[in-house]
């Protein structure tokens, strides 16, 4: 049997992902938690096989964070991360820590089992892109990288000043993004640009929460 | 004796009108070559050159009115000259030295006007916009105008007589000053005008030696700025707090939504099991069958029963305990944890990181963590009954982490010497 943890802290999903792993004679649940960062306590004693994991659970903790940690410490340990937020560099982190598969829950229709199957055999299954989301009259396609950055950055308050420090770039050429985000958008100020952002979940700025996971 | 010339001056006009033109004469050449005297000698000569010439020619106005008046001999050449020639030469001479003395009258007052000499420096000083004064080591007031003395009189209630005084007095002024834009060194201060002043002292060097200037500078329009400035940065920050709140709280609003929606969604289902029940009840051959209206029940109920779920009080503790039952271990955990987020994460990373130590290391099947508070902190100790631990404790990784963390809020960790391990953490309230 592969033992699997669920992490997720939405009780109605949690719940559903344990009735779908219940229903199956393949796997069987470990524990079902809301708490990414305890995640890696689960794995201490070698019960875990595959972990579930959604990214923005309970204590503020990430599951990217986690999983990061799981898969130095634990690399044969499969993990999949389950989210529904649409945040464009989710994508991109997974790849890099080395998480072997990434499901948008509310838009990959491909059954389940076939994709926890196909990942425990080794194959690593990525969406092609993030799911397209519309941020005021612009599409999230329509942003450049660079103006995504912004938007993140302008989440955590900081001043014109500190992000363009943090960006390597200079005011003006910041000032110049915010108005093209703007624009786009249709949005009258970075207020508002950031507060909409965050509620689609197109950006969301982690370094808030970074401390809890250390 | 021969030589000498007679009067031909006989009328007592004529007499008047040669002692008026002879002074004029003499006067206008007195001021030519005090003129000449200022551009070509400046200091000594200046003064001497005139006074020679005066004596001179007095000598020859005497000479001359004597002779006019009382028929004395004239004795000086130029005097013989003057009396000898025509009246109209007279005259010519007399305008055109005339025109030349009004020139040199005007140059001379022009000349004094741009000549800086003390009260000229103070009266310029009283018109400057600023206070300033000049003061020594020991507090001496070399010069000052009259704003920074009535400033002075408004600090101390006395003159501008000791330099030090008077700087002490805008220091302690500057300490009082509710705004908190007063550096020690150039302090900004509220006057009674309800004006803001800037104050510097500097050492200077003036060539003969160091002076203190005072500077008392209006920046009310600037201060103004600032404070309108630190308005607009107050708000600013604010809104930058609430939108890290909000960053934070965001996923809970959500999810609240997502509960309204549901719980919308369950009304309305509610509704369409009613009609559907009611449609069976009231119809012989209705189109929905009896099983088909209780699962519809079913699944409103079940829903129905979900919505009142909310999270326990104590589910911090209990996510905890399940964590470390799920290693064996059994937690017990004394105290209450901290309400305040960024307390209790620390707890909370602790306990996670005792736990692991507890469950690699010490092999426990008991884990312990008391809170408590004192009047400005909470003391949090960790313990377990594992296996005994040798001193001094070597932090790794984890526990590396978990210092920085503490470090970060002002909490401090301690690994008092006892048997087993054990670690205490005090962590200052959350202002």
């Amino acid at each position: 049997m592969i033992r699997v943890l669920i992490v997720e802290d939405d009780p109605m999903t949690r719940q559903l992902l344990e009735l779908l792993i219940s229903q199956s004679d393949k796997y069987e649940e470990v524990a079902a938690i809301d708490d990414a960062a305890l995640a890696p306590v689960y794995c201490l004693n070698g019960d875990v096989d595959l972990i579930l994991m959604d990214i923005r659970t309970a204590m503020r903790a990430n599951g990217l964070d986690a999983a990061e940690k799981i898969k130095e410490k634990y690399p044969d340990i499969k993990v999949i991360i389950c989210t529904s937020m649409p945040e464009y560099s989710y994508l991109e982190r997974a790849k890099k820590i080395g998480v072997d598969s990434f499901w948008y829950k509310e838009v990959i229709k491909e059954d389940f089992f076939d994709l926890i199957d196909r990942t425990m055999a080794g194959e690593h299954i990525y969406p092609d892109d993030t799911p397209e989301l519309m941020l005021g009259k612009a599409s999230s396609k329509d942003f450049t990288d660079r103006e995504l950055e912004v938007l993140k950055e302008i989440m955590n308050g900081a001043s014109n000043q500190e992000i363009a420090e943090k960006l390597y770039m200079s005011v003006s050429t910041l000032k110049t993004h915010l108005q093209h985000l703007q624009e786009k958008t249709g949005y009258r100020n970075r207020t508002e640009l950031a507060v909409r952002a965050r509620e689609i979940g197109l950006v969301i700025n982690d370094a808030l929460d970074e401390d809890n996971m250390e | 004796m021969n030589d000498v010339i007679h009067p031909t001056l006989s009328t007592t006009g004529a007499t008047l009108g040669f002692i008026v033109s002879l002074t004029i004469v003499l006067i206008s050449i007195t001021i030519v070559i005090y003129v000449l005297m200022t551009l070509m000698f400046k200091n000594v000569l200046r003064v001497l050159g005139p006074l020679a010439l005066n004596i001179i020619y007095f000598q020859m106005v005497y000479d001359a009115c004597g002779y006019v008046s009382n028929g004395r001999e004239l004795r000086s050449a130029l005097g013989r000259w003057y009396v000898t020639t025509t009246p109209t030469a007279r005259i010519i001479l007399a305008t055109i030295l005339s025109i030349i003395c009004i020139h040199a009258i005007y140059w001379i007052l022009k000349q004094r006007r741009e000549i800086i000499n003390t009260f000229a420096i103070g009266e310029s000083f009283d018109n400057l916009p600023m206070g300033i004064a000049f003061g020594g080591e020991n507090g001496e007031v070399y010069q000052s105008n009259k704003i920074i003395e009535s400033i002075c009189e408004e600090f101390t209630g006395e003159y501008l007589l000791n330099a030090n005084d008077f700087w002490r007095a805008v220091q302690r002024h500057a300490r009082r000053n509710d705004d908190d834009i007063t550096p020690e060194e150039t302090p900004v201060i509220k006057r009674e005008d309800n004006t803001y002043w800037l104050f510097t002292r500097e050492k200077i060097n003036i060539g003969i030696g160091e002076v203190y200037e005072y500077i008392a500078k209006d920046v009310t329009d600037e201060q103004n700025l600032i404070t309108a400035r630190n308005r607009g940065l107050n708000r600013l920050r604010d809104i930058n707090k609430r939108l890290r709140e909000y960053q934070h709280n965001v996923d809970d609003t959500v999810r609240r939504e997502e509960l309204l929606a549901a719980k919308m969604q369950v009304h309305d289902n509610m509704g369409t099991s009613l009609l559907t029940a009611k449609m069976y009840i009231k119809s012989e051959h209705s189109p929905v069958s009896a099983s088909q209206v209780m699962q519809k029940w079913r699944n409103d109920l079940q829903l129905l029963y979900r919505e009142g779920e909310d999270e326990p009080a104590d589910a911090h503790i209990l996510r905890l305990q399940d964590a470390a039952s799920h290693l064996g271990i059994k937690l017990e955990l004394m105290g209450e944890l901290p309400k305040d987020f960024e307390t209790l994460d620390l707890v909370y990373t602790g306990i996670q990181e005792c736990m692991t130590n507890a469950f690699q290391h010490a092999k426990a099947s008991q884990m312990y963590v008391a809170i408590s508070k004192t009047d400005d902190e909470y003391v949090v100790s960790f313990s377990n009954n594992g296996e005994p631990v040798t001193h001094p404790v070597k932090e790794g990784g984890g526990l590396t982490i978990l210092r920085k963390k503490a470090e970060k809020m002002g909490a401090t960790i301690e690994y008092p010497e006892e048997k087993r391990f054990k670690i205490i953490m005090r962590i200052p309230f959350v202002r």
